[in-house]
């Protein structure tokens, strides 16, 4: 067989990808000539080393200033979408009545205007800090993405209502029973907002996971929150809720009433 | 969701669905890129660059077509603008030093075998063409025909370079081992 | 020459018998999701691109009576791997189910790096789970089961509820580390030089931790805590830690 011919085949032989004739052949050639199976071998080295290369990890500022620059743009085709369908002449007479008023006025708020620029620009790394929490906490495959993007929650001190809305989801329905933890970690941080409050007294009922229900009940009894010992009664009588939550439960009624 | 729905939403106007885009490709993009430009920081750079395309030029995808490959289109063309707009093109593409501190990346990673660490070397030598098939086909574990409809050519044609490929990096390689 | 004969003989059936033992099965794979359900395991890292699976037990005994037929189990589930367990693969996630329900083979799993490891058992007949020098991602979820990790670099979420977590890690660690028992303890042993910001709590138990870690306490919050709960950074802040124990205790180690 002419080299070319059998580097080729090797290869594919390697890759798996030849009909069983010409596999037969391949191996046959392998036993019979010495300097093909050293050129396998070779291959066979190089390929496995290739195939199965560690990969490098971008650093999470890649992911920083995607979501900054998505924001940005987010910004930038809702701006121009308004002006898009002015017609052109408005838009020239809207630019030249702007520029007049702009003059008049602009040196009256240049302070106002620098003022406003800073809270502007305090509030766009808000939002980015937000669209990356977002997307962290919806990886479905990575347990642990998840709960980092919970733990961002955890160092801002105020939540809109999203962030509130994406923490209780987390607490109520995600698979890991850390990342729940971590969420309603997260969210007894805003505790002293009444909305927030009211989602986790909600949650002392739905919530399924003993991690979390034992949690929720130490978090009612610290903000000593009498309206739950209907639903610790609840518990300690259900038959499905596990002992040390029914121990805990019991706790929180004594210590509450 | 397939990938080709997001990026119909996200052409649609709907630009946030991009994150999800951004999830599922930016480690692979960004390893394609940091391979081709051996440039850690620069890979990430013109990572960020891909995205930005995708979605300011988001009308320019074509509905139906693969998205994985548009965006491999994308990266290959920032990849290409950023070597044509700078002066690198005389030195061989590479600098120097950034080449060294891309290989200490990897000299430092203590889990990466000797083996691994000497055939990223060898990679270095291959041309550019013959990289970015390796990369592709290899690295990134892609089938002849998804690299094909990436560089718009037949599967037989990217069989036949992707083999020489091969073959030349195993010479540098046993080259290299030797000494 | 009779002589010789048998001693072949015995070599060769000797070696049938070591190449039973050393029963392997592989999958090739380097990324996706390892998701196991078995009562105990050895799970370790290696440099491979495949996974591979192997019975622990040397006293593996061959039934002659079986011979040609197959394991029929109540779960509905079939050996497919010589080893006592089914594997499956759906898509990027591999799973991995013993065949009874009561009883655990003993299995030892190695791990490619990129592939994110699982561990999810509730059931109350198994024993430890033994991860070790893996530089993977590492899902922990079990209610009887004692968790051991040794060398392990993170990201961990680990989670037991009748069982302890015992930890060694890497000097170079990824976060969050977030491991949680209720009855068990909770053992870790960091690099001193790690620089995170813990939490570590307890509801009954104790929190006890090595002097050589210095904490700063973060002060935040006017709520009185009616469970022990220590929140600071050590060495300046930095990975996000949790460890928690409510009824054990809670120790952090420097390690050596």
């Amino acid at each position: 067989m002419e080299r070319e011919k059998l580097e080729s085949l090797i290869i594919d032989y390697i890759d798996n990808r030849l009909n069983s004739t010409d596999r037969r052949r391949v191996e046959q050639e392998l036993v019979d000539n010495a300097e093909a199976y050293r050129l396998y071998e070779e291959l066979k080295e190089v390929i496995e080393i290739m195939d199965g290369a560690s990969r490098l990890e971008p650093s999470e500022k890649l992911k920083y200033n995607f979501e900054a620059m998505l924001g940005e743009e987010v910004k930038a085709s809702k701006k121009a979408k308004t002006i898009i369908f002015q017609p052109m002449f408005y838009r020239a007479a809207a630019a030249v009545a702007l520029l007049v008023l702009g003059c008049g006025i602009g040196f009256w708020i240049s302070e106002k205007n620098e003022q406003q620029q800073r809270l502007l620009a305090i509030e766009n790394e808000m939002k980015a800090t937000k669209l990356m929490m977002m997307s962290m906490l919806d990886n479905s495959t990575s347990a642990s993405q998840r709960m980092q993007g919970v733990n961002v929650a955890l160092n801002m001190n105020k939540a809109d209502d999203e962030i509130v809305r994406a923490l209780v989801k987390a607490m109520n329905e995600d698979p890991n029973s850390n990342v729940r933890l971590a969420a309603l970690d997260a969210l007894s941080n805003f505790s002293d907002d009444a909305k927030v409050r009211s989602v986790l007294i909600q949650s002392l009922e739905t919530q399924k996971d003993p991690l979390v229900q034992i949690a929720l009940i130490q978090l009612m009894v610290k903000m000593k929150e009498k309206a739950v010992i209907k639903d610790l009664q609840k518990m300690v009588n259900d038959t499905e809720t596990m002992q040390v939550v029914k121990d805990e439960a019991y706790s929180g009624i004594m210590k509450l009433s | 969701m397939t990938d080709e729905s997001i990026m119909e939403a996200v052409k649609d106007g709907n630009l946030q669905q991009a994150t999800l885009l951004f999830e599922r490709y930016h480690k692979r993009i960004f390893n394609f890129l940091a391979q081709m430009t051996r440039d850690r920081e620069l890979a990430e750079d013109l990572t960020q660059n891909v995205f930005l395309r995708i979605i300011k030029y988001r009308q320019s995808y074509r509905e139906g077509s693969r998205f994985m490959s548009w965006i491999y289109q994308v990266a290959r063309n920032v990849f290409s603008d950023h070597y044509q707009s700078s002066k690198n093109k005389i030195t061989g593409f590479i600098e120097v030093e950034k080449v060294s501190d891309y290989m200490a990346d990897y000299n430092e990673a203590e889990d990466i075998d000797e083996k691994e660490k000497l055939l990223h070397q060898c990679m270095a030598k291959l041309t550019e063409e013959q990289r970015e098939l390796l990369v592709l086909t290899r690295f990134q574990h892609m089938k002849y025909e998804e690299v094909a409809a990436i560089m718009d050519t037949t599967v037989a044609n990217i069989k036949v370079k992707v083999h020489r490929s091969i073959l030349k990096l195993k010479e540098y390689y046993f080259e290299l081992e030797r000494i | 020459m009779k002589k010789k004969l048998t001693i072949i003989i015995v070599i060769l059936a000797f070696c049938s018998e070591f190449e039973l033992l050393a029963q392997e099965f592989k999958i090739s794979k380097n990324s996706g999701r390892l998701e196991i359900h078995l009562g105990r395991v050895t799970v370790e890292g290696h440099n491979g691109n495949e996974i591979i699976f192997s019975s622990t037990n040397n006293r593996h005994e061959k039934d002659k009576r079986a011979e040609g037929l197959r394991t029929v189990t109540s779960l509905g589930l079939e050996d497919n791997t010589g080893l006592g367990v089914n594997v499956t693969t759906k898509g990027d996630v591999i799973e991995v189910l013993q065949l009874k329900k009561t009883t655990s083979p003993d299995i030892k799993i190695l791990v490619p790096k990129g592939v994110i490891v699982s561990y999810q058992h509730e059931s109350q007949y198994g024993s430890t789970a033994r991860f070790i020098n893996l530089p993977n991602e590492i899902e922990i979820s079990a209610q009887y089961n004692n968790v051991e990790l040794k060398n392990v670099t993170g990201p961990i979420t680990a989670k037991t509820i009748y069982g302890s977590v015992d930890a060694v890690l890497e000097s170079v660690i990824k976060d969050p580390i977030s491991i949680v028992s209720i009855y068990g303890h909770v053992d870790v042993s960091l690099p001193e030089t790690t620089k995170a910001n813990l939490k570590l709590s307890t509801s009954y138990g104790e929190i006890l931790v090595a002097p050589e870690f210095k904490i700063d306490i973060d002060k935040q919050g006017s709520m009185v805590s009616y469970s022990d709960k220590v929140s600071g950074k050590i060495n300046g802040g930095g990975l996000n830690i949790d460890l928690s124990a409510n009824y054990g205790k809670v120790y952090l180690r420097r390690k050596i």
